[in-house]
């Protein structure tokens, strides 16, 4: 670990002016879960960072239009807790019990989850995200048990980590982001993601200087829910998650969306099991044949096929809970 | 006179009840103080730099920038820069070393050394032993052309493949000490380790100083498993950095250290033919096996298992040099690895003979050297876990996408007790103390010595100071080979009554008996045909004047058995069933109940007794499911030396865990046996072989991850 | 000495085994001792010579043998 400043501003406002516009000058820290241990590992070595634990503006959740408008620095466990989201939004909160440590859901903040660093053991060697050793793919030619199946055709083949993202993207979750000089930009959250080309590039499309600050999550009468497969019970990340949200309309699907978890680079928005959905008979058949359709246009490296069919198993689960 | 050997087990106040640890409240306050916890005035903190690569020759080591970093002291050289002496063996070998006034700085500092490397080949898989490129070693025992016969000519046969991968003890405490030279000129040390009197031999060399000028101090410690007897090169770095400096030294395995080079459990790998006749006897084992214990030896791999009597036999083995470290003792060296090649080869020999497991298990126990305890072992499992009720035959699998299996394990282990020496000093106003060079690995020793003491002294349990920890008290040995229990009891119970009978000379004139008609109980000393005739224990004790008395007691491996007081023993047997779910759409296993059934001789302390059999249980549905050291191929480094990817069973993933202790006649007759290696060896085989009864096909190797199950559905036909 | 006696071979006085710790005599064939070895100059299961630690392979025609 390097010596670094720490910097605890209490506005939004302030943060983005300690954030510098260089990347890896400065690292925001959310709930600190991980990054305390990326900075001690020297995965990342920025000269400041910059906490977002007092800025009290990104801790609420209020309600806002048919939605919920949640804080950056909102709790796991405040998210899980609250009315609104059990009500219409379980699939968020299987995904946080899901995560199996009071210690990590207790501080870690759905921002922080959103934009958390890769788990992927050559990145954590300081490899770099886009693992490199003598001109190999460590990835591609290594131990790729847990690396991508999809949109791993790019140099980038580790997997986002986020046990959120699936859930808020089938539910049509926005991220707003605040930047330089206070500009503010609301996107689709799928578009906080990126594959990046070179290492330096971040897993995430925020600039330096740039913070999410709210998720805005629309809640309405959908049918949602979230299957991962964990190999351990108790703390453990999933190997694989398939988040879906439909409206029930006369026993069919209506308005489907989904999300993969933990199968690229980014969240994976898999538009033929969408498509598969729509319009579907709510049954048993209709769910194992959308998780084929998941499946579709699976490029698995040299070990994790398996990661396919847990891929396949992991939609159709979701569904039949999401109609349950 | 008090007698040496044990009271009949029914007529014991203290020994084979459930007591708690004496020192529970300590751990769980805090107020126990561990190695790490250890912080002196003016302390250091050093650290150590550790190779990536696992094959290099070192050519230069700058250690420039890093003495510049505020804070630091100092920064060493651990390794030469010119031939021979340079060479790296395997990723996480200690290149460098540093020590400053915080961790922080020692840390950055380590980042600031550079060092040169010429990278050579490596070879880090030991999966294959057709790919060790000529790194083999081992002799082949001769080939048996009875065993051809015998295989070509049985009955009903099966071949397969099983394995275990390597892993690591990943000890909660990390390997490490705190050292400090005294004003006196003598070495202070506070280690993690189960080797307390014999620790100081190790830094020797590096102090300078003598033996009895070393003084070690381990009170607690955080988890052994069998890599905590050598001071290690940490040891000796921390020593010599505290020499030098003139500062006392913190030095502690980091996490990833602690996974890369705390310790190795060799790999095992085998194909195996097993035979039997149509009514289910076996009658021929072959197999050729091969492992890897690093750079070094394998170890041990002694298959058939348990089953040692079966009548052709035919076994191949070698070792693979990996640039891995070494092979350190992990709980019970080569049983797991052993317990699961056998127990799932047989298993699967008894699928093929469409044959109830414990059918066949029951019909072949007259294979081993314990034919009666397993049988009795075996039944009482079966009941425990419902066997009769849940049982299927492997073809004949439970519905659904969960399904449901059962599978045992048996084993054995020797235990008997190690070479210990015990001081018992009786004081004039009854206090006793009793002293002991052993070490409690948290496992309840120091509990199980004071337990002995105030048994045989007839006094309750608070009356008696248990000391242990440290290189000053009587020499006890390391805490290895399940001897431990066996040993302190035994030496303590021998200057126990070598101490008593010296209070009972006092007291034997006063009450007009002879000493042959005393004995201690109930804080009394009492004549034992008329108990009414007695004096309190502190009238007692007064009757020694103004000085103590004392006795010194000692253990020699075998002596037990050999003078006949039959205070420790050797040779247990123990089952295990394991009942598991296995979900065919995801490949992954859940424990639903997990039953162990063991032996272990008289038994000092019951509630310590089953709860080192729960801690087994659980490292045993670790390794079975979860534990693996993955190494890369490319880079040749450990791609999981964290607790993130290197998984550990959590209370969650365990299932319920039942313990039976076997006592009675035969059991409790016997001397007191260790427990530390035993429960730990049957668990892989009994998952293992739960999850192929769930299934219907074997996965081959363990842990038994969704990846491997599911691709041994696939393989199987069987994937849904 | 019965000429059938072979010496007695003093093995390298750095070789460590746990069994050393915890009784005084060894029996090399014991099924439960762990036939692992480390070397007590390096800390690891192989000599300054880079070659395994082994009862049988610690002997005098290794350059870091020491009796």
């Amino acid at each position: 670990m390097n010596a670094f400043e720490y910097a605890m501003p209490k506005s939004i406002d302030e943060a983005i002016s300690l954030l510098s516009e260089t990347p890896g000058e400065s690292q925001v820290m959310a709930g600190g879960t991980d990054l305390v241990t990326a900075l001690k590992q020297g995965i990342v070595s920025p000269k400041r960072v910059v906490s977002l634990r007092h800025i009290d503006e990104l801790k609420s959740i209020e309600a806002s239009g048919d939605g919920l408008r949640i804080g950056a620095m909102a709790t796991l466990d405040d998210l899980a807790a609250h009315d609104g989201v059990k009500a219409g939004a379980a699939s968020i909160v299987t995904a946080i019990k899901g995560i199996g440590s009071q210690q990590i859901t207790s501080i870690g903040t759905i921002g922080g989850d959103l934009c958390q660093l890769p788990r992927d053991w050559y990145f954590r060697l300081g490899f770099g995200l886009v693992a490199q050793y003598e001109g190999k793919d460590l990835v591609a030619e290594g131990d790729n048990r847990y690396h991508a199946i999809f949109g791993n055709d790019g140099p980038a083949k580790f997997v986002n980590a986020s046990v959120l993202a699936p859930a808020l993207i089938a539910l049509g979750a926005k991220a707003s982001v605040v930047g330089s000089g206070g500009a503010k930009r609301e996107i689709a959250l799928e578009e906080l993601f990126h594959a990046p080309k070179k290492s330096e590039d971040g897993n995430t499309t925020l600039a330096s200087n740039e913070i999410v600050t709210h998720i805005l999550l629309p809640l309405g009468a959908r049918k949602n829910a979230l299957y991962h497969v964990k190999p351990r019970h108790g703390l453990d990340w999933p190997i694989v998650s398939a988040a879906v949200a439909f409206e029930n309309d006369g026993g069919k699907a209506k308005n489907a969306r989904g999300g993969l978890g933990h199968v690229a680079p980014m969240p994976w928005v898999s538009a033929s099991a969408a498509k598969a959905l729509e319009g579907a008979a709510l049954d048993e058949d209709t769910a194992a044949k959308v998780g084929a359709a998941a499946a579709e246009g699976a490029s698995p490296l040299s070990r994790n096929a398996y990661k396919v069919h847990l891929t396949k198993v992991a939609v159709k689960r979701a569904i039949l809970a999401a109609m349950a | 006179m008090a007698k040496n050997a044990w009271p009949p087990a029914d007529k014991t106040v203290l020994m084979g009840k459930r007591i708690a640890r004496l020192d529970g409240p300590a751990k769980s306050t805090g107020r126990a103080k561990y190695a790490y916890d250890m912080n002196r005035p003016g302390m250091l903190y050093a650290r150590l730099l550790s190779s990536p690569h696992a094959a290099a020759k070192v050519t230069a080591i700058n250690l420039d920038e890093a003495k510049k970093v505020p804070g630091v002291v100092g920064a060493w050289a651990e390794i030469a820069t010119a031939e021979p002496d340079n060479e790296v063996r395997y990723a996480g070998e200690i290149i460098a070393s540093v020590a400053a006034t915080s961790e922080e700085a020692a840390r950055e500092a380590l980042t600031k050394i550079q060092v040169q490397y010429q990278v050579l080949p490596h070879l880090v898989d030991d999966t294959d032993a057709t790919k060790s490129d000529g790194r083999e070693q081992g002799e082949d025992k001769p080939d048996a052309a009875a065993v051809d016969a015998a295989i070509s000519g049985a009955e009903v046969k099966v071949s397969g493949k099983y394995g275990l991968a390597c892993i690591t003890h990943a000890c909660h405490e990390s390997h490490g000490q705190v050292c400090e030279f005294g004003a006196d000129g003598n070495l202070y040390v506070w280690p993690s380790t189960q080797n307390v009197s014999a620790y100081a031999g190790g830094l020797k060399d590096a102090s300078g100083l003598a033996v009895n000028q070393i003084f070690v101090d381990c009170q607690y410690m955080g988890g052994g498993f069998g890599s905590k007897f050598d001071s290690g090169r940490w040891g000796a770095i921390s020593v010599r950095i505290s020499k030098e400096t003139g500062k006392p030294v913190k030095l502690m395995l980091e996490r990833d250290q602690e996974l890369l080079i705390g310790g190795n459990r060799p790999s095992a790998y085998a194909d195996v033919t097993v035979g039997a006749t149509k009514d289910g006897t076996i009658s021929v084992w072959s197999s050729n096996a091969w492992g890897s214990g690093g750079m070094g030896g394998a170890g041990r791999l002694g298959v058939p298992y348990v089953f040692t009597k079966i009548p052709n036999v035919r076994t191949l083995s070698k070792g693979v040099r990996t640039n891995r470290r070494g092979a350190v003792a992990w709980r019970a060296p080569g049983h797991p690895q052993a317990c699961l090649i056998t127990m799932a080869a047989i298993a699967d020999l008894a699928a093929e003979l469409k044959m109830d497991e414990l059918e066949f298990f029951l019909k072949n126990v007259a294979l081993t050297d314990r034919p009666e305890v397993y049988t009795e072992e075996l039944k009482i499992a079966a009941d425990m876990i419902g066997y009769k009720d849940k049982a299927h035959l492997r073809s004949n699998p439970t519905p659904g996408t969960l399904k449901r299996g059962l599978g045992i394990g048996i084993h054995t282990w020797g235990g008997i007790g190690n070479d210990s020496q015990t001081e018992v000093v009786i004081n004039p106003d009854g206090a006793v103390s009793v002293s002991i060079g052993t070490q409690d690995l948290g496992v309840g020793t120091r509990t199980a010595v004071a337990i002995v003491a105030a048994e045989t002294l007839g006094l309750p349990l608070d009356k008696v100071q248990a000391n242990i920890g440290k290189n000053s008290y009587p020499p006890s040995g390391a805490s290895g080979g399940s001897t431990t229990i066996g040993g302190v009891s035994a030496s303590t119970r021998d200057a126990s009554t070598i101490a008593l009978n010296a209070l009972l000379e006092k007291v034997a004139p006063v009450l007009g008996v002879t000493v042959d008609e005393l004995e201690a109980r109930d804080g009394k000393i009492q004549v034992a045909a008329t108990p009414s005739k007695s004096l309190p224990w502190a009238k007692a004790c007064s009757l020694l004047g103004q000085m103590p008395i004392s006795g010194r007691g000692e253990n020699k491996r075998g002596k037990g058995v050999s003078d006949g007081t039959i205070l420790d023993d050797q040779g247990v047997g123990g089952v295990q069933i394991a009942d598991v779910s296995v979900d065919v759409e995801t490949g992954q296993v859940f424990i639903n109940e997990f039953v162990a059934v063991q032996d272990c001789g008289r038994i000092v302390d019951l509630l310590t007794a089953e709860s080192q059999v729960y801690g087994a249980l659980i490292m045993g549905v670790t390794y079975a499911l979860y534990e693996e050291c993955i190494y890369d191929n490319i880079t040749g480094r450990m791609l999981n030396a964290d607790l993130e990817f290197y998984r550990l069973a959590t209370l969650a993933d365990v299932g319920k865990l039942k313990v039976h202790m076997m006592t009675g006649p035969g059991y409790d007759t016997r001397g007191v046996i260790g427990l530390g290696e035993p429960p730990v060896i049957a668990p892989g085989a009994a998952i293992s072989n739960a999850v192929a009864n769930a299934i219907g096909v074997r996965v081959p190797t363990l842990p038994l991850t969704p990846e491997k199950v599911l691709a041994a559905l696939e393989q199987g036909g069987k994937l849904a | 000495m019965d000429s059938e006696t072979p010496a007695f071979v003093f093995p390298c006085k750095h070789i460590r085994s746990k069994e050393m710790y915890y009784q005084s005599s060894t029996d090399e064939n014991d099924p439960f001792s762990s036939g692992m070895f480390w070397c007590a100059r390096t800390h690891e299961s192989f000599g300054p010579d880079g070659e395994p630690v082994e009862r049988v392979e610690c002997k005098a025609d290794r350059r870091c043998f020491e009796e």
